[in-house]
């Protein structure tokens, strides 16, 4: 698997995913708790930062 | 041509990890399939067994639910019954036709006859969009005034669904509500939701989960209601009225993780049991 050490587009802290991740998973920033999304696609992981939830997120 | 449970998500939740870690421990064929990422061409695939329907979009559960049922999956929940239970309206509507008790309620087009309807209903109402969750834009009324408000926000919206109002009666209830998971026509378990810093109780909403006893006449109203929407499994929202309990909503993609942390009861365990059983028929 890639790196699963990232830095937050927002506050530049260090961010680092579980190593049990699934794709589809947000985690937050520890630092400023900007949310992320974490794409997992063969092998290699993105955050997809989130600025709002959706409006037909939910049940 | 084997069959598979192809598990549709999209962001996944605390109760999507309960739900695959569960299937991961059953020897079944479990696809993981990410409804943001996934191409179907239609016009020869068919597919046979489970579409697994757990998408946090609403938009994208029920079309999912249309395109596995079509492909010749059994939908979980079908489509029929996602329609029904993610539309406030037609889940309370079709509920009242068959006896099950539901708050006072009132739909209209014209934000003119809302308004007639505030000024005539007793305060405080309730006015809710007919589609939407975790109680987005439910809102509280203690005035005509605070409606003329809402609908000027309202007016603003692109969602023409924001232009049908639903207004309720305020059920004069204890500080909370009962979120019961049906699975298989049985209550597995039940919270009841207090509200914390809103008037909404939605866990979501920072609403504090307690555990319940299941007492018969919670049970009879739930699974009446699950069945009545058509649903394999659910969570039923309940409130308790003077006149007894009345039901509110019936989730058709219900998170449970609140029920499982303050129950103890692996509700996962009964959904997957339920899902590998309708696979195996």
């Amino acid at each position: 698997m890639s790196s699963r050490k990232f830095t937050c587009d927002v506050c530049g802290s260090e961010i680092e995913v579980p190593a049990d991740v699934m794709d589809g998973e947000l985690i937050s920033c520890p630092t400023c708790g900007q949310k992320y999304q974490v794409i997992v696609q063969s092998e290699n992981i993105r955050l997809k930062a989130i600025t709002v939830e959706a409006e037909d997120w939910g049940e | 041509m084997s069959k598979s449970i192809y598990f549709i998500y999209d962001v996944i939740r605390l109760d999507e990890k309960y739900l695959i870690n569960e299937f991961k421990s059953r020897s079944i064929d479990l696809k993981l399939v990410n409804a943001e990422n996934e191409v179907l061409q239609i016009n020869d695939l068919r597919l046979d067994g489970i579409g697994f329907i757990r998408t946090i979009s609403q938009t994208r559960a029920l079309i999912s639910s249309y395109i596995y049922e079509t492909l010749g999956c059994i939908s979980i929940n079908n489509f029929k019954s996602m329609i029904i239970g993610e539309n406030k309206l037609f889940t309370l509507m079709l509920l009242r036709k068959y006896g099950i008790p539901i708050p006072e309620t009132y739909i209209t087009f014209s934000k003119e006859k809302a308004l007639e309807l505030a000024q005539k209903l007793e305060k405080p109402l309730i006015v809710k969009p007919i589609q939407g969750s975790w109680g987005r834009f439910v809102s509280l009324i203690n005035s005509v005034e605070e409606l003329e408000l809402l609908i000027k926000h309202r007016e603003v919206m692109d969602n023409p669904l924001m232009k049908i109002f639903m207004i309720q009666e305020y059920v004069k209830k204890p500080d909370r509500d009962l979120r019961i998971i049906v699975v298989n026509d049985q209550v597995v378990a039940g919270i009841y939701r207090y509200s914390t810093n809103d008037w909404r109780t939605n866990t979501a909403r920072g609403g504090i989960a307690k555990p319940l006893k299941i007492d018969l006449e919670i049970e009879e109203i739930s699974v009446k209601a699950s069945k009545i929407v058509g649903t394999d499994y659910a969570g039923v929202d309940l409130i308790e009225s003077k006149d007894g309990y009345k039901v509110l909503e019936v989730n058709v993609v219900p998170e449970f993780k609140n029920v499982m942390k303050a129950t103890g009861v692996n509700v996962a365990k009964y959904i997957v049991d339920m899902v590998i059983d309708k696979l195996k028929r």
